[in-house]
């Protein structure tokens, strides 16, 4: 089975974003909620795809997937984001990430997945250049 | 010279005798020199070529610290007073190409080593052949440290501003929109559900949602009373530190033992807006540095002012060292200058290990 670990901090999010993955994307999901942890578990384990919160206390999401990049990489890191504002999807590719997915963007999270898995790249829609 | 003490005529008959002229230049000598010593502007008049003292009035003498017999006869640089160095020689070529140099700010050094801040207005004029400098020293020192506390203070309002959009857009982002994020997917769920026609799910998911939106309107509701609190509109003082009271023990677990005295002044809304604020944020402080959640506050009117006074058994910091360190005791010190900027004091005294008294005096 795929398995994902999302790295996210808020309780009531990461319940639903779970759910989400494992209910209709069938994936085996574990999630973590700060970098430190994200780090212990991939010390433990391999997964095939990260789905990173850009907020996270401490460490951001963005310092994060830079330093998944060094680290790990042939896993690849998807931004999951409050932020529509564009700087923060160019810096997130820019540190590495393989795609940015708003968090309101249900499908958007489901294709955004799917496409990092196979190796391609994915924005959520409303953050396109038109 | 200049600073003559005005003369009268040895006789009227001498008077008589003497030309017009003379006479009108021997008033307008006497009323030069009398003008010179009432002044109550520090002057001095020097000769230009080498700043020796000429003459200096009552008020340059009180204000230098010397007395006139110390400076008559000497010069600027024998006596360390201005101008001296390349400040006179400054001095003296503004002087010469433009006859008058006015408000030039000056820090200047006190013969008792005091440092202060002046304003020098210089005339140049010719006495008995010589060309001199007639000077005038405006001291503003205090003026000039005034302006300084309030870019200081304008400063930190600002950075206090900033530090409160940053909390309220944390609340924003950090919280209820990611509370909204959950409610949206739950939304999605409880579609899938329903299409599946699956009851079981359709309930559990209803009643998820409900309790999240139930939680965000908790925190709307929060953010709201942070930003401003309902009580604060057209209650007294002493209602709205109740309500603040009652809170703390709710969000932080603060028990505070509040003591009113009755009858208390009645404070204008912006005063008490301020007083409200700066209670909360030494309460919260409570919680968060003393290591105690017991508090006492009393509100009091002592020697024609409000008097509020909160104090902990907690435990406690060096107040001299902390108070003295801006880095340290930054939110304290901005408390004190927002207090000081609206007439009002703030006294912190606490040790390590022995609580703390922080108290606030109002003028009413």
């Amino acid at each position: 089975m795929t398995s994902i670990l999302v790295i996210e901090d808020h309780p009531l999010f990461v319940q639903s974003l779970v759910r989400l993955l494992r209910d209709r994307g069938k994936y085996d999901v574990t999630a973590v909620a700060s970098s430190e942890q994200a780090q212990d578990e991939l010390r433990k384990s391999g997964f095939d795809a990260i789905l990173v919160d850009i907020s996270l206390p401490g460490k951001s999401g963005i310092e994060l997937v830079d330093e998944l990049h060094q680290t790990s990489p042939g896993v690849p890191c998807l931004m999951v984001s409050g932020h529509n504002e564009s700087h923060f999807v160019h810096q997130s590719m820019v540190a590495g990430a393989r795609g940015y997915v708003l968090k309101e963007d249900i499908n958007g999270i489901l294709e955004g997945v799917k496409q990092v898995l196979r190796g391609g790249t994915f924005i959520s829609r409303d953050l396109r250049p038109p | 010279m200049a600073a003559k003490k005005p003369t009268k005529p040895a006789n009227k008959k001498q008077a008589r005798s003497k030309p017009a002229a003379n006479r009108r230049l021997e008033q307008i000598d006497s009323m030069f020199s009398t003008l010179f010593n009432v002044n109550p502007i520090p002057t001095s008049l020097t000769r230009m070529e080498d700043g020796l003292f000429l003459d200096v009035n009552e008020a340059y003498s009180r204000y230098f610290g010397l007395d006139r017999t110390q400076i008559m006869g000497r010069t600027s640089r024998e006596l360390g007073l201005p101008f001296q160095g390349g400040e006179r020689a400054e001095l003296v070529t503004r002087v010469r190409s433009n006859g008058v140099v006015r408000d030039w700010e000056l820090e200047i050094t006190l013969p008792s080593g005091v440092n202060r801040i002046v304003l020098a207005s210089v005339q140049s004029l010719e006495v008995d052949g010589t060309d001199a400098l007639l000077s005038t020293f405006i001291d503003i020192t205090d003026r000039v440290e005034a302006e300084h506390q309030i870019r200081m203070l304008a400063a930190s309002l600002t950075a206090v501003e900033q530090g409160e959009r940053r909390r309220i857009s944390k609340i924003l982002h950090d919280d209820l929109q990611q509370r909204l994020f959950a409610v949206k997917m739950q939304l999605s769920f409880l579609q899938q559900a329903y299409q599946q026609g699956n009851t079981e799910g359709i309930l559990a998911d209803t009643e998820n949602l409900e309790n999240w939106i139930s939680d965000a309107i908790e925190t709307t509701r929060r953010l709201s009373i942070d930003l401003s609190p309902v009580v604060l509109q057209g209650s007294s003082l002493a209602d709205s530190v109740r309500w603040l009271v009652d809170e703390m023990r709710e969000r932080y677990g603060l028990d505070v033992m509040l003591e009113v005295q009755d009858r208390l002044p009645i404070l204008d809304e912006h005063l008490r807006i301020l007083l409200y604020e700066c209670m909360r944020e030494l309460m919260f402080n409570i919680v968060k540095h003393s290591d105690v959640l017991q508090a006492n506050v009393v509100m009091q009117h002592v020697d024609g002012k409000l008097r509020v006074s909160l104090s902990d058994h907690g435990k406690g910091f060096d107040a001299g060292r902390v108070m003295s360190d801006p880095k340290i005791a930054h939110g304290l010190l901005d408390i004190r200058n927002r207090l000081n900027l609206l007439g009002c004091s703030m006294q912190v005294q606490s040790q390590s290990g022995d609580g703390t008294q922080i108290t606030i005096d109002v003028p009413v």
